[in-house]
């Protein structure tokens, strides 16, 4: 008997995930285009295509950070989290093509570099009114490359998961340098209200998904208080748990995810090594512990994925104890095979 | 509440997806496309509507008349009364101005190639440099200047936003305000004539060439404001058709 594993590279639901996504983009800038011809006559082309390419981006933007949240509330959002990173490399390319088009159209051909006309031009930033907006959007910009330049999981490996995780949790910075370049850019110029009001509404939506995310995440992070035996935490009744899935508890600050599955209970760390995933809201299909976001797989015995791949994560002792679930809050190193705790054959049936 | 299906679970690598979990997905993105179309005719029509001018960028025209070199080159042109039409500007192409293609021209009569910008009564023409003669250093007439002294003098206080007469006749919608800034700041380095614009409470507007206390070019001593609203004095003379605003940049006021 043998098996082989294959990375996944572009495969059909990716390639349904974007052509969707790219569909609604096209659609969103067809429709801004259309209706601003027809309303504002007296634009330019150019004017017309920054401002596109401008609502186009940070709409997308403000769907992206609302993904992540979503999910945590509602798993069923999950399939939109599978593929998030594509939607971030669309939304770089429209911003990054915004930027290019106001660069040339408001900084090029005159005495000065266009990037030193971006970030010199107006040195007023101690007058609120009048207070540069472009250096926000060329920072936010560039944050926005170098997350679409690693967004690819080569970068992911090579610079590991913490790096990359911390790197890409720019996407907050560049938000709200974005948030900047806008209320300091077309709502001081245009002082209209329903710009105001739309911009309002996404930073509000984001983030009440945000904070609504996080106060689900803090209950998960309670410290277990239960029983401790010879340094075993009780964490809950064998019934807890769903054949092939896992409960997660915080123990020792660390979330661990105990799975249940062929009679037998593993628990391994809650952090998948990929991008952090949920591994506890995972479970079990042909043997490994499958990571809900990107279908990362490890077996629940020594928390390492199936060779060839290398990702590991800890491991955590565990007995079953009169139909009590009890894990010693110690980590292993990543990748130790544990002995799963047997469970009695009345208790399986 | 909405309860997790134990039974569905969703690998992406591994379709098909779970027909609930599917059909979910679908009422999502139908939802996400409804979504979109109203958050851009939203953004779209949420926009003010702006006030510019035409430029006939691709139509480029011939014009012919006489050369006038100061304050700011323009071109008188023939069989026009620059009282009931102002006689063009010219300026460069990009955000230059065109002193450097008409010096010594002054007082010539010429015919030049070059695209027609246009807001109102005023005109401009940015010049295609091949169409100049070639220079002159001894040719300068006295003709075209003398004309510039026309009228009286009238002392004012103003105030308006400081914008660069190119983009603001037409070149680029916006041509004025805070996201035209630093075009307007570069322009003016370049050459483009300064120009302020006033608006009184009723909506009337004017557009005022500003030149210095001896009437000599201020592109170079206006860039700092350029863009922003400013309160300043001078006295007001009409040259060519155009007001223009005599007034010393060293006394002029933010209004922020």
């Amino acid at each position: 008997m043998s098996t082989t594993y294959r990375a996944v590279a572009w495969n059909p639901q990716k390639r349904r995930y974007d052509m969707v996504a790219g569909g609604l983009v096209l659609g969103f800038l067809v429709v801004f285009l259309g209706v601003q011809a027809t309303l504002r006559p007296e634009l330019t082309v150019e004017t017309l295509l920054i401002r596109a390419l401008a609502a186009g981006a940070f709409t997308l933007l403000n769907i992206i950070l609302c993904i992540g949240p979503l999910a945590r509330l509602n798993r069923r959002f999950l399939p939109l989290l599978y593929n998030r990173r594509h939607l971030g490399v669309m939304m770089f390319t429209l911003a990054l093509a915004h930027g290019v088009f106001s660069i040339v159209q408001f900084h090029s051909a005159g005495t000065l570099n266009p990037l030193v006309s971006v970030l010199v031009g107006n040195a007023r930033y101690t007058t609120i009114s009048q207070i540069p907006f472009q250096p926000f959007g060329l920072a936010a910009l560039t944050i926005l490359f170098l997350m679409a330049a690693t967004s690819h999981d080569f970068w992911l490996h090579n610079l590991t998961a913490p790096v990359w995780k911390t790197l890409h949790m720019g996407v907050y910075v560049a938000y709200a340098l974005i948030v900047l370049h806008v209320i300091f850019g077309v709502l001081q110029g245009e002082t209209s209200l329903l710009l105001a009001w739309t911009l309002g509404g996404g930073v509000l939506t984001v983030f009440t998904l945000h904070g609504l995310a996080a106060r689900q995440e803090a209950r998960l992070d309670r410290e277990e208080e239960s029983l401790r035996i010879d340094g075993f935490v009780d964490v809950c009744s064998v019934a807890d748990i769903p054949e092939k899935r896992a409960v997660v508890r915080c123990l020792s600050g660390e979330r661990v995810a105990v799975f249940r599955y062929d009679g037998q209970v593993s628990a391994i760390s809650n952090v998948c090594q990929h991008q952090n995933g949920p591994l506890g809201e995972g479970r079990i299909v042909n043997g490994c512990v499958v990571c809900p976001w990107h279908g990362y797989e490890y077996l629940p015995d020594t928390g390492a994925s199936p060779p060839p791949f290398t990702e590991k994560v800890p491991t955590f002792d565990v007995r079953v104890v009169a139909g009590r679930v009890l894990v010693h809050p110690q980590p292993h190193p990543p990748g130790t095979r544990v002995q799963p705790a047997m469970l009695d054959v009345a208790r399986r049936a | 509440m909405w309860k997790p299906d134990e039974e569905e679970f969703f690998i992406g690598y591994a379709p098909p997806m779970p027909p609930r979990l599917g059909r979910f997905v679908r009422r999502v993105v139908i939802g996400i496309g409804c979504f979109v179309v109203i958050v851009a005719v939203t953004l779209a029509s949420g926009h003010l509507r702006l006030e510019g001018g035409t430029f006939e960028f691709g139509h480029p025209k011939s014009f012919s008349g006489t050369i006038v070199e100061r304050p700011y080159p323009g071109l008188r042109l023939d069989g026009v009364d620059s009282n009931v039409e102002p006689w063009p500007l010219l300026v460069a192409p990009g955000k230059h101005g065109a002193d450097a293609l008409v010096r010594g021209l002054d007082g010539r009569h010429i015919t030049l190639t070059g695209t027609r910008i246009q807001r109102g009564a005023h005109t401009m023409i940015e010049v295609e440099p091949a169409s100049l003669p070639s220079r002159v250093s001894e040719a300068a007439s006295m003709v075209a200047t003398a004309l510039l002294e026309q009228s009286d003098k009238a002392a004012v206080e103003l105030t308006g936003e400081i914008v660069d007469s190119k983009c603001f006749l037409g070149v680029m919608v916006p041509g004025s305000g805070k996201t035209h800034k630093e075009c307007a700041s570069l322009c003016l380095r370049g050459g483009i004539p300064p120009a302020l614009y006033v608006q009184d409470r009723a909506g009337h507007s004017s557009l005022l060439l500003l030149v210095g206390p001896t009437g000599e070019p201020i592109g170079a001593r206006a860039v700092q404001a350029a863009g922003e609203a400013i309160s300043l004095t001078g006295s007001i003379q009409r040259r060519g058709g155009w007001l223009v605003l005599r007034t010393d940049p060293t006394f002029w006021r933010r209004v922020d």
